[in-house]
């Protein structure tokens, strides 16, 4: 195990949920850790909501940030019961802020040194601001993979009358998403009272015990059955949270979070390919994409777009059938037409197509329009290149009336592509 | 003329309040950090009905666009230098707090931006009836002769919101191969001056597979004009980055990547 995370010492509390499959634990920004107990498939390093508004927070503001992110903590903790083989890092203001390119650095520098990374991470952050009256809250995510070939996808496809398999690879773009601003809805009410009476915190393990409020800052003792024990670090007292509750109003407040676990386990299947593992991706991409309405226009364009490509891939990666293939070719023409200038998505979307292009010459026309775009628009991707190259070698053995291009055009293509591939 | 005052006490005295308050990343990374190796994105909103009107309200407005579209530009240029398997450079978007006038940033001023590795300006326009971005590549203007006019880049917005802020956002956070481009071609003219021969060689040839689509996109200058002008200034600066690569004994050629990315 590499030294990086073998040398920390400094987390407050590391707890085993769920016999080990998930651990959580706080540390703060300014030595940003992940566990060292087991190698995780993902780290999820979640950084706290900041107040980034015009003026000194007042009392309000920084009660109603400190609420919010009670509830994302909250929820995440919920999602890492929910997750197989996650860890959970939830990082503090140590006194000298929280942005997430100083903790991006520590992962990073220190792959630098020769330590490796143990486990791909997912980074979770946002602030909050006002316009006019109203407080927004905007959230980001980011994907550290372990490897850099980890987030590689790929498809096979028969070379007609051969026995070739040719191999299509790609990826799903942009390591760094940022969510459309959404309103916080926390109203006059001083201190974000309501956003916290949004959580059921009980002070026993039992749907009828006492609800008690969340406490401002905690930490997660233990899990018993379905509840985690949450202890008040100020007071030591108890409050307890049911794991199982979907917790729909803090899911609601902050879809982003479902996008985040979504993300997690598409990260995590990659890995270990696990069909319970992408439904659960699949079902959280929903819960996302449910908070938004369905006309949400630019804003919502890269978010949209990853989402629904991640859902692709997962798709067409499991193969259940018939209606996930239709489903995945819907997603993809989606994600094309939202980032029609991206280069991964133009690829990716390409070469999953393949498989079964192509019963018109118009469908061989959209994978080489895809693929042709792709590759001007990122020039020297051998990825892309080598997909385009497989294409035309897939395309020579087509039937000519679905063909995009003669068949000298074609060799000519080929033959200068093979020549620079060399 | 209130932007050319502004920038003329901008930049005669880089700590004065007056900069700080119109301008200030760029002054308080050059005093905090170690800037050899960044650039800055100059972008000028000072038009902007919807933000507030006084100074600090403004700046903490303004300065949100670019915590979000720093890293995305960032992205960009960090897959052209591991495309091309150099340290490229750290790219730092700015807001500036005044309007864009005709007669502002002329050559003098756009020479002192360019010396405080100032890569681009952008700021809203108008094409007819349609809400623009003027761009202008400052490694771009040095190479050329004639007026900040002639200089400049303009592209349709895509995305028109009725708040004016948040659609800059997004403009400059989406994929337009205008932007993309003049990106390339501003790192590779950087590439050139310091004699980064590898990278500036890829971004060359990333500019001039993209050069026909970002002609397409741009409504001023014409479309066979602006590609004409860059496909003119690409040969000489693939036969500097030759000649230099050449005469620190680096084979271009020799690089994949390079090859591949020359080869469209």
């Amino acid at each position: 195990m590499a030294s990086m995370f073998r040398a920390w010492v400094a987390l407050v509390i590391a707890v085993c949920l769920q016999g080990c499959a998930t651990t959580v634990l706080t540390a703060s920004c300014d030595n940003p850790k992940v566990s060292n107990r087991s190698i995780p498939f993902i780290y999820l390093v979640m950084l706290p909501y900041v107040y980034r508004g015009d003026s000194a927070p007042s009392e309000m503001h920084r009660s109603a940030v400190a609420a919010l992110n009670d509830v994302a903590r909250l929820q995440v903790v919920r999602m890492g019961a929910e997750a197989s083989d996650m860890h959970v890092t939830l990082l503090q203001d140590g006194g000298k802020g929280c942005e997430i390119e100083m903790v991006h650095k520590a992962f990073t520098q220190k792959r630098l040194l020769k330590a490796q990374l143990l486990s791909t991470v997912v980074f979770y952050w946002g602030e909050v601001f006002e316009a006019e009256d109203r407080m927004i809250v905007q959230s980001h995510v980011r994907v550290l993979w372990k490897n850099p070939n980890d987030d590689v996808v790929s498809f096979e496809t028969l070379l007609p009358r051969s026995d070739t398999r040719l191999r299509f690879n790609g990826m799903v773009p942009y390591s760094t998403v940022s969510f459309p601003p959404r309103d916080l809805p926390i109203g006059d009410e001083v201190g974000g009272g309501r956003l916290r009476m949004l959580l059921e915190a009980r002070s026993g393990t039992m749907r009828g015990a006492e609800a008690v409020p969340l406490p401002k800052s905690f930490l997660i003792n233990q899990r018993v059955g379905n509840w985690v024990e949450l202890r008040d670090r100020e007071t030591q007292t108890s409050s307890w949270v049911a794991v199982t509750d979907p917790g729909s109003n803090a899911k609601s407040l902050l879809p982003e979070l479902s996008f985040a676990q979504a993300l997690a386990a598409y990260a995590s299947y990659s890995t270990a390919p696990n069909d319970s593992v992408a439904a659960n991706s699949i079902r959280w991409l929903d819960e996302f994409r449910a908070a938004y309405p369905s006309t949400g226009g630019e804003a919502q364009r890269q978010s949209m777009a990853v989402a629904d490509l991640i859902e692709a891939v997962l798709r067409l990666a499991r193969n259940a059938g018939e209606a996930d293939q239709l489903r995945a070719a819907e997603l993809m023409d989606k994600a094309v037409a939202a980032l029609p200038a991206n280069s991964a998505a133009l690829n990716l979307a390409g070469i999953s197509r393949i498989e079964r292009c192509c019963s018109t010459r118009q469908d061989a026309a959209e994978v080489q329009r895809r693929l042709d775009l792709a590759r001007q628009l990122d020039v020297g991707n051998e990825v892309i290149a080598k997909n385009l190259l497989n294409w035309y070698r897939l395309l020579e053995r087509k039937d000519v009336a679905v063909q995009p291009y003669d068949r000298e055009e074609m060799r000519r293509r080929a033959e200068e592509l093979a020549g620079a591939l060399r | 003329m209130r932007a050319n005052l502004l920038i003329g006490v901008l930049l005669a005295s880089s700590l004065s309040a007056n900069a700080s308050v119109s301008c200030p990343g760029i002054f308080q990374r050059q005093v905090n950090e170690d800037t050899k190796n960044t650039y800055y994105v100059l972008t000028f909103l000072g038009d902007l009905a919807t933000v507030p009107a006084e100074a600090a309200l403004r700046r903490a407005k303004l300065g949100r666009i670019e915590t979000i579209v720093t890293p995305k530009m960032q992205d960009y240029v960090n897959k052209l230098s591991k495309r091309a398997s150099a340290s490229g450079p750290s790219i730092v978007l700015i807001t500036c707090d005044f309007p864009m006038g005709a007669a502002d940033l002329n050559r003098a001023d756009m020479d002192d931006l360019s010396r405080r590795n100032v890569l681009a300006t952008l700021w809203g326009g108008n094409e007819g009836d349609k809400l623009s971005v003027v761009y202008v590549s400052l490694p771009l203007y040095q190479l050329r002769m004639g007026n900040r006019r002639d200089m400049e880049v303009a592209w349709l917005r895509a995305a028109v919101t009725t708040d004016e802020l948040d659609d800059w956002m997004r403009e400059l956070g989406r994929d337009s191969i205008a932007q993309q481009a003049l990106l390339a071609l501003g790192v590779s003219l950087v590439a050139i001056k310091q004699g980064d021969w590898q990278f500036a060689k890829y971004s060359l040839c990333q500019v001039r597979s993209n050069l026909k689509l970002m002609a397409q996109e741009a409504v001023r200058p014409a479309p066979e004009e602006l590609e004409q002008e860059i496909q003119k200034l690409l040969k000489q600066a693939m036969i500097k980055a030759d000649q230099g690569a050449s005469a620190a004994g680096l084979d271009l050629n020799a690089v994949q990547s390079i090859k591949l990315a020359c080869s469209v």
